[in-house]
């Protein structure tokens, strides 16, 4: 008998008007090669963040959000895919917009 | 599986889902160390709920760069997409952070402050606070949970989101 545990992205969608990427990461046991369970931990990815002065800081696309682990190449490629200049224009905008008066 | 009610197709629940997520404090300049960070959440249809639990070990407590930006969470399994100003709906329980002293009470607060869970920026969570002798409600900011005492947060809520 062999169990096994695996981890792997088995879901990435693009989300919203500001194409967040969203991430299902699942972790995989398997008994000699039968899967036995399958549990899920999520997290989302955005465009970029605003410093002290508004300035746009692109996502720098290093870490999941566990600020451990590092994002795939797979990840990586499709972020710089969908956050073109001008999402990352409309998703600075929308932070500015929804800053505390 | 798809839950149907009625007898048309778009009437179907086809999504439901439980799983983790990771509560991550925006803008520490240190490496708090934690009794407990949990996060868990169900998603049915549109709605998700989750839940969030951060609990500070003493011996390191979170410091923050800046203590007058917004009191902010990373980590939401999915994006929100709800309305009002919030997006989201639920409840909080607290202990020990600090209000107190020249220092902490602009807006007047005291350990009987109210927190209340919402949702900014898509997948941010803040707290809104509101308490006696307050006139309205303001997001918190980091200094209330900046270098002091080994605090407690638990929240949860529904908010509705893209997928």
């Amino acid at each position: 008998m062999a169990l096994t545990e695996t981890t792997e992205y088995d879901k990435i969608e693009i989300v919203g008007d500001y194409k967040h990427v969203q991430i299902r990461k699942a972790t995989v046991i398997k008994k000699d090669g039968v899967e036995l369970t399958r549990t899920f931990m999520r997290f989302v990815l955005d465009p970029g963040t605003l410093d002290a002065s508004d300035n746009f800081i692109d996502n720098p696309l290093t870490k999941e959000i566990d600020g451990v682990t590092d994002l795939t190449d797979e990840v990586k490629t499709i972020c710089n895919a969908v956050w073109t200049t001008d999402i990352k224009a409309a998703w600075k905008a929308k932070l500015i917009a929804d800053k505390p008066a | 599986m798809a839950i149907f009610f009625g007898t048309e197709t778009t009437d179907s629940l086809d999504s439901y889902e439980e799983g983790s997520w990771t509560p991550s404090m925006d803008g520490l300049s240190n490496t708090p160390q934690y009794y407990n960070l949990v996060g868990k959440y169900t998603k049915i249809g549109n709605q998700v709920k989750a839940h969030g639990f951060i609990q500070i070990n003493g011996s390191t407590k979170p410091q923050f760069s800046s203590l007058t930006d917004i009191f902010k969470i990373s980590g939401l399994p999915f994006t929100c997409n709800g309305e009002g100003y919030f997006g989201a709906s639920g409840q909080t329980k607290w202990a020990q952070l600090d209000w107190r002293g020249n220092d902490k009470g602009d807006y007047g607060h005291n350990e009987d402050t109210v927190l209340q869970a919402g949702i900014t920026n898509s997948t941010k969570t803040v707290f809104n606070t509101c308490g006696p002798a307050v006139y309205y409600c303001a997001q918190s900011i980091n200094r209330a949970f900046h270098n002091n005492y080994a605090w407690w947060i638990d929240w949860e809520f529904w908010y509705k989101t893209n997928s």
